[in-house]
């Protein structure tokens, strides 16, 4: 059951540029970059058990660093996007380090200062980052002679990493580095005793979610092919947070259900028109209240899909 | 303007030491008590004692209102749950003073005059002069209020150990929602003091409670007389960053410091440990 059931969400996600219309496409295309936002900060909050409210950085130093290696250098999507990523990992470790002395609210004041910094920076660094304005005329990737200029050919693009994000994420869970993330989130003090290197496993989660955060950074860049600070502001770091929270803290499909839930909800209540964010408000309060754990567990009690959620 | 950070890191502060919430909705009872004395006694025309009243006291209602449908619910909630929902309670707020007064900004006229006086060398602003007057009364009037009266007792009490205080037949949630109401009359009374100084929009209350947190931060989080210190702190390198060295950087030296701080003493710079 479980196979079918993934083969047949694999070949649904991979048919829908065939049949969806241009819009709702786009509006995929936007929940796949999410998917890996959302997905990478979970990493920190979910499985390394840190508060994070400064992810839009890591963000926004990918989608930069990749629109001006391309713009300024030429260099060519394919190499940009890993540079985006292995730059954030280096923002990723600086931001580490101070979780080494800093924690809880403390270290969720350090996240947020981390982020506006960020933001300010890319306004106040005319010459480099245009300002305000940011930067236009951001290059799609192409290979050879095609160039991935229609949202049907460049979500294909983001599938991949979308689904190179979730898998490589399962992955790292079952492996050493997961379980010692596990370890620190469930209790510091008795994960060091063991012998978990806390300091080194605490710096690399937030190295690895900024990696991811830059890929995805990069990809946001590339497609709308405009960028400026607005886009990477606190409020889409909260965006990103209340995704893995209402989605299921600490489990990747939430993440990925949070992602979903949180970009395609505007557009289901276009009708609220400007009450959309005071009614977005009132609903976050009452996830809170009556459903804290997350989209994720209505799915666990369905047996079928129980096996999906693990 | 570092007397008003410290007010509202004050607030933020009492909440935090109550209710263990870091409470993302302080900026917006700001928001809400400018906007209500901007109604009262610029549109209506009421006298300005009786709109200043009308302010306070409908801020400090709102206060026992939120702590009431959202942070009694989620009580003993992981520190992440509150934080969403606190930044829940401002989403809304905020959007729902956009239907009431629109997303304009409005200008507040000057209560207190802004003649500037002379006294030797320095210039004194009336309006700066009354805040720092206001300020320094109430930060008296909230000492006696919490070493000499009971309910000021019992709310220390609460702060200290919830259970316990339980125990001793303290009824812990009342406490709890009468600390939400103080906390938002004191963001009221910083909402109505801000008006003349800077505007009064839906979208300020955001910018001023990252200020108060960092404020209640350095003062070591959990220390009232640190909160109201380190929001003077706040307020003040903001403004000498800005005249000495950047407008533009203000803001990002004021965070790096900050960032700095921390490191270096990780539970803030008035804490025990």
């Amino acid at each position: 059951m479980k196979k079918i059931l993934s083969w047949f969400f694999f070949l649904l996600f991979l048919s829908l540029p065939l049949w969806l219309p241009h819009y709702p496409l786009h509006l995929a295309c936007t929940v796949g970059i999410f998917v890996i936002l959302a997905v990478s900060l979970n990493i920190i909050v979910g499985f390394t058990g840190q508060i994070s409210l400064g992810h839009a950085a890591f963000f926004a130093v990918g989608a930069y660093t990749s629109s001006l290696l391309a713009m300024k250098f030429g260099v060519p999507f394919w190499i940009g996007i890993f540079a985006a990523g292995i730059v954030s990992f280096g923002f990723g470790i600086l931001l580490g380090i101070p979780t080494l002395r800093v924690r809880d609210i403390y270290l969720s004041v350090v996240t947020i200062c981390f982020g506006l910094m960020v933001q300010l920076a890319l306004v106040n660094l005319e010459p480099i980052t245009g300002g305000a304005r940011g930067i236009y005329g951001i290059p799609r990737p192409s290979v050879g002679d095609f160039a991935f200029m229609t949202p049907q050919s460049f979500y294909y693009i983001i599938l991949f990493f979308a689904l190179l994000t979730i898998f490589s994420t399962l992955r790292l869970l079952r492996s050493r580095f997961g379980r010692a993330f596990l370890s620190i989130r469930e209790n510091e003090l008795a994960a060091e005793t063991v012998g978990v290197r806390t300091t080194y496993y605490k710096i690399l989660a937030f190295a690895i979610s900024s990696f991811y955060a830059g890929l995805a950074g990069s990809l946001y860049a590339h497609y709308v092919s405009y960028i400026n600070p607005d886009a990477f502001t606190f409020g889409t770091s909260v965006d990103v947070l209340v995704m893995i929270v209402i989605g299921g803290l600490g489990n990747v499909w939430g993440s990925v259900i949070g992602a979903f839930v949180i970009t395609l909800l505007p557009e289901y209540l276009r009708f609220m028109q400007q009450y959309y964010r005071a009614v977005f408000g009132l609903g976050l309060i009452f996830m809170m209240v009556f459903m804290r754990s997350g989209i994720i567990t209505v799915f666990q009690r369905v047996p079928w899909a129980r096996s999906l959620s693990k | 303007m570092g007397g008003i950070y410290g007010l509202i890191a004050l607030g933020f502060t009492l909440i935090w030491n109550a209710a263990a919430v870091v409470n993302f909705a302080q900026g917006e009872f700001c928001m809400v008590s400018g906007f209500l004395i901007l109604t009262f006694f610029v549109h209506w025309g009421w006298p300005f004692p009786a709109a200043f009243l009308a302010a306070i006291v409908l801020s400090g209602v709102l206060g026992v209102i939120v702590e009431r449908t959202t942070i009694r619910p989620i009580r003993g909630a992981d520190p992440l749950t509150a934080i969403i929902t606190t930044l829940g309670v401002s989403i809304f707020l905020s959007n729902s003073a956009k239907f009431v007064w629109g997303t304009h900004p409005f200008h507040f006229p000057s209560i207190f005059g802004d003649k500037p006086i002379q006294f030797g060398k320095i210039t004194l602003i009336p309006q700066n002069l009354w805040i720092i007057g206001i300020i320094s009364t109430l930060v008296v009037g909230l000492y006696l209020f919490f070493f000499q009266t009971i309910t000021g007792k019992v709310m220390r009490a609460v702060a200290q150990d919830r259970e316990t205080a339980s125990l001793m037949g303290i009824s812990v949630n009342r406490m709890i929602g009468m600390i939400f109401g103080l906390s938002a009359v004191l963001g009221g009374l910083a909402g109505i003091l801000l008006a003349p100084i800077i505007y009064v929009a839906s979208d300020i209350g955001l910018a001023l409670v990252l200020k108060a947190f960092m404020g209640a931060v350095i003062g070591g989080f959990g220390s009232l007389p640190g909160a109201l210190i380190g929001g003077i702190v706040i307020g003040i390198s903001e403004n000498l960053s800005a005249f000495y060295i950047s407008s533009d950087y203000k803001d990002v030296i004021a965070f790096g410091v900050l960032i700095a701080i921390l490191i270096f003493k990780p539970s803030g710079l008035f804490s025990k440990k």
